[in-house]
């Protein structure tokens, strides 16, 4: 039996499914893809350690208070849930570990950063960079210069924009500037982050 | 036009009739699913023109995607992934053999497993349930759901239920299954198995090579076929810049074989835009001499906010076989 749909009913349907469509939920990709950051930690923490997930909502709200710490703050897209890595040395807190993403001219770079309980950067680890720069070399280069920085001596290196290198900056990396400028405003997003984000979850572990 | 547009619009039509229970479920997030929780439902609707007989076939699916971590005080204990979809077909030609017909429903399982990870900190871990084949370039590409596809088809199989031991090294990753061999099926009277495992660099590298196998009895329409499988496969980052490869040589039921697979694609800078270009061989011996399939696949997708994803492909093979091109289209969206 063929039913005949009148072109209005067609139209109006078109049109929903075209409105439904565009409007995003702010959705991921499939979470199967989703991988622990396992060989950075190894990487990263020679130590013995062990790691729990803790998973947080960042929020609008998060955003724009990372706005009022830094002349820029995290994609719209990244609105959403994220992972924080809490290591654990010996039963004591070691340190954390968060991976995130940069954009680059040719895509996106995923960094994940090693940080100490202090809030000092221990390191980091291109989880994804499709860039040749992103090797061994230049990487040593510039975790020689951010190791061991706390948010405000990290901040020092940029510019009041935050759209380049301070002069500070320019001296300290030898290679890569702008490889450089990227991953450091990455480091001062994600130390920023993780104590709007998951300020009560670090109160709890640090309670215990 | 109206032909192909309007199941795909009714299709959606039905999501939007949904949408309000979408909301509901979110409120009970939390206290359904606990912490470190994620879920999301995925739908797509695919039209596959075939050329053969100059007719439209449908595919509709509907799933729900959820990811958990299980942890104790202070480590991880396990990820539970679990994509059970509702899939249906309308006028489809050649079904998947779990499938009765060419317009039948059925319960699909894309992934649906439990890492347990909580023996040595992701070095050793155990899986338990559906999960991908390990081998060759599957393991490091989702292409669960998208008309993009490697090399699975050669093997007849793409995931499977069973048990695997897997990990991940500094340097190394790595994954040993031994699996049911009936893919979607859980239960099967032909006792079916695939053993199969791959080792592969750090996938996160610019370059990544790895070396599989793949040996066992393969559920199919007709039964069980015996598939060996030596595997080599690389992947080559270059800016916007991906290269695939992948070769493999055994034995199909007895025959000698030899498939080999390459791809070039390119991601659009802000990751939206994605074309590829895929060259595929299959030589196999049979009685009669060699027989050799060739095919190429050009494809295209594009996606907002890794939400809503329009892809489509035509594929055309130039072996002596005489099959059809095959031009697909698919809308997905997820919630």
């Amino acid at each position: 039996m063929h039913i005949k749909y009148s072109s209005k009913f067609i139209a109006y349907f078109k049109i929903s499914s075209v409105l439904f469509l565009i409007v995003s939920f702010g959705s991921e990709a499939a979470f199967c893809s989703l991988r622990d950051p396992v060989s950075a930690i190894q990487t990263l923490y020679s130590e013995d350690y062990q790691f729990k997930s803790v998973v947080t909502d960042v929020t609008e709200a998060d955003r724009a208070q990372l706005k009022e710490e830094l002349p820029f703050t995290i994609h719209q897209s990244e609105v959403s849930k994220h992972t924080l890595y809490v290591l654990f040395t010996k039963d004591e807190l070691g340190g954390f570990m968060q991976a995130r993403s940069e954009w680059a001219k040719w895509g996106l770079v995923e960094i994940a950063w090693a940080i100490n309980v202090d809030r000092t950067l221990k390191g980091f680890y291109f989880q994804r960079c499709r860039s040749p720069q992103c090797n061994d070399v230049v990487a040593e280069n510039i975790s020689q210069v951010i190791k061991g920085k706390s948010f405000a001596e990290l901040k020092s290196l940029l510019s009041e924009d935050g759209e380049q290198l301070s002069e500070l900056g320019r001296d300290s990396f030898s290679m890569a500037p702008d490889l450089a400028l990227l991953t450091l405003r990455s480091a001062l997003k994600t130390l920023a982050i993780t104590d709007i984000s998951w300020e009560k979850d670090i109160q709890n572990l640090s309670l215990h | 036009m109206n032909a192909i547009f309007l199941p795909i619009t009714l299709f959606f039509a039905f999501a939007i009739l949904i949408a309000p229970s979408i909301g509901l479920a979110q409120s009970l997030n939390s206290p359904l699913l606990g912490d470190n929780s994620r879920w999301s439902l995925d739908t797509s609707a695919r039209v596959n023109h075939e050329t053969e007989t100059n007719s439209n076939a449908y595919t509709y699916a509907l799933g729900l995607d959820i990811h958990k971590v299980f942890s104790s005080n202070k480590r991880d204990i396990g990820t539970l992934t679990f994509q059970p979809y509702v899939v249906k077909l309308k006028n489809v030609s050649a079904p998947p053999f779990f499938f009765d017909n060419g317009d039948d429903t059925q319960l699909n399982w894309r992934i649906a497993n439990f890492n347990y990870s909580a023996l040595s900190q992701g070095k050793l871990n155990i899986k338990i349930g559906h999960f991908l084949i390990p081998f060759g370039l599957e393991l490091n590409e989702d292409t669960n759901g998208t008309l993009r596809q490697f090399t699975f088809s050669d093997r007849g199989i793409k995931a499977d239920w069973g048990v695997s031991i897997n990990g991940v090294y500094s340097k190394l990753e790595y994954e040993v299954a031994l699996t049911q061999g009936s893919g979607n099926e859980l239960l099967n009277t032909h006792n079916p198995y695939i053993f199969s495992g791959r080792l592969g660099t750090s996938s996160h590298k610019n370059l990544v090579g790895g070396l599989s196998f793949f040996y066992g009895d393969v559920l199919t329409e007709n039964g069980v076929i015996e598939r060996k499988k030596i595997g080599v496969d690389t992947s080559f980052y270059y800016y916007q810049w991906q290269f695939l490869f992948e070769s493999s040589f055994g034995q199909t039921a007895g025959n000698d074989t030899i498939n080999s697979f390459i791809e070039a694609s390119w991601l659009e800078s802000r990751e939206r835009f994605k074309s590829y270009l895929q060259l595929g061989h299959q030589s196999l011996e049979v009685d009669q001499g060699k027989q050799n399939t060739t095919y190429w696949a050009i494809g295209l997708s594009w996606n907002h906010n890794n939400a809503l994803e329009l892809s489509a492909q035509y594929k055309r093979y130039t072996d002596t076989l005489g099959a059809e091109p095959d031009f697909s289209m698919q809308v997905r969206y997820r919630l």
